[in-house]
């Protein structure tokens, strides 16, 4: 038997970016900010300055990597780079606030004015200069992502977010030459990121299943994006929360490489309905899980996606800054159990003769001739037994860890009604974490 | 009372988008002269409430009910002179406002109109709303109901600094009901409010609820 090899960070992103091969684990990446402010306080670094300065945005976002162990680094945490650009007053926030567009200053077509040189204003040339950055530092190992507002979501910072809307119905014709202007700051910026070094360019660009239909999206943005992901030159994934179970074709039309979603869209469903057409990048919840839960949770909700057969792992969306690291640290581990999560998928439930005991047994061969079985005393079992040779079993000490052997027996006195499944799996969850 | 195809007219001017359709409509009624009161009550909220529910339902979206709203503010605009003429008196006095540091006005503007075309007095503070405005409103203006709103995880916990301002304050503090994106009614709970809406629609029926159920007087 061959052993599997261990991918690299980077290489495990881009196979699941383009639905190739799975190799040993699936990628945990992010499309969106995962900087809390816990992760300011590790790195030293914190808002509102990592959104100014490309050395400190470049090493704040690393920490996604160094300390998370993501296995990408994306250094754009606001969605405000170009409305500044662009002529909106921004408040660039503290370490609890996320920058927010103050000013709305176009009300007609004619009061958008687009400078030349765009791409040079400090807003938008700091991510260039942190990708740079970080494709220095990190561009041979780790996955590289970039990101740009969508002309949709820029229009919400220029002329606000309820006239937009409005004129959605009203004055349809401004909207789309609205759109159509603006798709052009965010093909040259998303295709000067793909220059800088990024191996892969988000689009944000927020017709929200929460705020408009889907024959909203199919009007007006269906064919801004295909003509976006045409003229730009690398993957691209589309960033479009909200609840969008209604407009997945709609993303798989629009030719992206990968769609980042949300939680409230079934994982399992939302493969079925792609078919494979497009990845799936998500959907651990923020609000109830990364945010308001415990690292259990997040293993539960990592443990459905991938099983569900969603392509990279990640957060459904930027992250609350509160959200625990332990949380977020909690999605890798999720993943570095591989595809299919060791013990309840192969373990067998058994009886002693006198029926007062049950076990599970538990293959621990991977491909490789021994694995490592971790415990901890909660839930602590009566008597583990590991075998090293088939049928050669001998009883374990409880305290030594970890344990190498090929299976393993985990019995329990008198617990007549655990399943195999469930004993296991809140064994083992369990005791990931101390 | 109106026939449903009455208010099937109304229903029709609430989803039109130019305000032509509305303003004659009300032109119209006046000229009939139908109370004041019905048109509104019956035309218009009743409309709204329609919309409400296809709001609810998923069949409509956000910008179909901005619109409606849009619409709506105007129809009651003219009905104005002649219902302050009725003195028609309010069903009660509402204060809203979106939370420090939360810029967020979509939820809260919806809130706002739904309220207002429910029959309530609203007074709106607006965006990014510090405690201090909050108890100085409340001592000024005594309102039935205060709704707090924000749209941020971050902001959401500035709710409980101000519910926790407010009970500090009054010893008889009106209602308070909260809502937006982040908010959940167990979160809701935990921070004391006396309700929580999951949308525009579920805020005015949690007001009336608030109001009938004798607790405010």
């Amino acid at each position: 038997m061959t052993e599997t090899l261990l991918s690299s960070p980077k290489r495990r992103f881009l196979s699941g970016l383009f639905g190739g091969r799975k190799g040993d684990r699936i990628s945990v990446a992010n499309p969106t900010s995962i900087v809390s402010v816990e992760l300011m306080e590790k790195t030293g670094i914190f808002f509102p300055d990592a959104h100014l300065d490309p050395h400190k945005m470049a090493e704040l976002a690393a920490g996604g990597y160094e300390i998370l162990g993501f296995d990408s680094i994306m250094p754009e945490f606001s969605v405000q780079q170009e409305a500044e650009a662009l002529g909106c007053v921004v408040d660039w926030g503290s370490p609890t606030m996320m920058p927010d567009a103050k000013t709305h200053p176009v009300k007609e077509v004619e009061d958008l004015t687009i400078p030349d040189n765009i791409l040079e204003k400090p807003s938008m040339a700091v991510l260039l200069r942190a990708l740079e950055i970080l494709k220095r530092t990190y561009g041979n190992h780790v996955a590289i992502v970039g990101k740009v507002m969508g002309p949709w979501t820029i229009s919400y910072h220029l002329c606000g977010v309820q006239d937009f809307l409005m004129w959605t119905l009203t004055e349809s014709e401004k909207v789309k030459k609205l759109l159509n202007r603006l798709k052009e700051v965010s093909i040259a910026f998303a295709n000067a990121q793909l220059r800088a070094g990024a191996d892969a360019v988000v689009i944000a660009d927020h017709a929200t299943g929460d705020l408009v239909s889907p024959k909203a999206y199919q009007d007006f943005l269906l064919p801004v994006h295909q003509e976006m992901n045409q003229r730009i030159g690398g993957p691209t994934i589309l960033h479009l929360c909200g609840n969008c179970s209604d407009r997945l074709r709609l993303f798989v039309e629009a030719g992206f490489d990968g769609y980042h979603f949300e939680w409230q869209v079934d994982a399992k469903m939302a493969v079925q309905v792609v078919n494979h057409e497009i990845s799936l990048v998500g959907n651990i919840a923020n609000r109830d899980v990364l945010f308001g839960g415990t690292p259990e949770d997040v293993y539960k909700q990592a443990r459905y996606s991938i099983e569900a057969g969603v392509d990279i792992l990640a957060p459904e969306c930027a992250v609350p800054l509160q959200t625990p690291i332990a949380n977020l640290k909690a999605i890798v581990e999720a993943a570095k159990e591989g595809y299919v999560a060791q013990g309840p998928a192969a373990g067998a439930l058994i009886f002693s003769p006198e029926g007062l005991s049950y076990g599970v047994e538990i293959p621990c061969s991977s491909s490789a001739s021994r694995s490592t079985a971790r415990f901890k005393k909660w839930g602590r079992p009566s008597w583990i037994e590991t075998s090293l040779s088939s049928g050669n079993w001998r009883k374990s000490s409880m305290n030594s860890e970890p344990i190498f052997s090929t299976s393993m027996r985990v019995w329990q006195v008198g617990m007549r009604s655990m399943t195999s499944v469930g004993w296991w799996n809140s064994f083992k969850k369990r005791s990931r974490f101390r | 009372m109106m026939t449903s195809e009455e208010i099937g007219r109304f229903y029709k001017a609430l989803k039109n988008t130019d305000l032509i359709t509305v303003e004659t409509l009300i032109k119209d009624y006046i000229v009939k002269e139908v109370s004041p009161i019905a048109i509104l009550n019956e035309g218009l909220i009743g409309a709204m409430g329609i919309i409400g529910q296809e709001f609810k339902a998923g069949q409509v979206w956000v910008p179909e009910v901005l619109l409606a709203a849009r619409n709506m503010h105007r129809g009651i605009e003219l009905l104005k002179p002649q219902l302050l003429k009725d003195k028609v008196p309010s069903r009660g006095k509402f204060l809203i406002g979106t939370v420090k540091g939360d810029i967020h006005d979509i939820g809260k503007n919806l809130v706002t109109m739904m309220m207002a075309g429910a029959g309530y007095e609203v007074i709106d503070l607006g965006i990014d709303v510090p405690r201090e405005k909050f108890i100085e409103s409340i001592s000024k203006d005594h309102p039935h109901i205060i709704g707090l709103s924000a749209l941020l995880t971050t902001t959401m916990l500035e709710m409980k600094e101000v519910i926790r301002s407010i009970r500090q304050t009054f010893s008889n503090p009106p209602k308070i009901i909260v809502g937006g994106a982040p908010v959940t009614q167990k979160f809701a709970v935990e921070i004391k409010a006396d309700g929580y809406g999951e949308d525009a629609v579920r805020a005015v029926e949690l007001a009336n609820q608030l109001l009938s159920s004798g607790e405010i007087t």
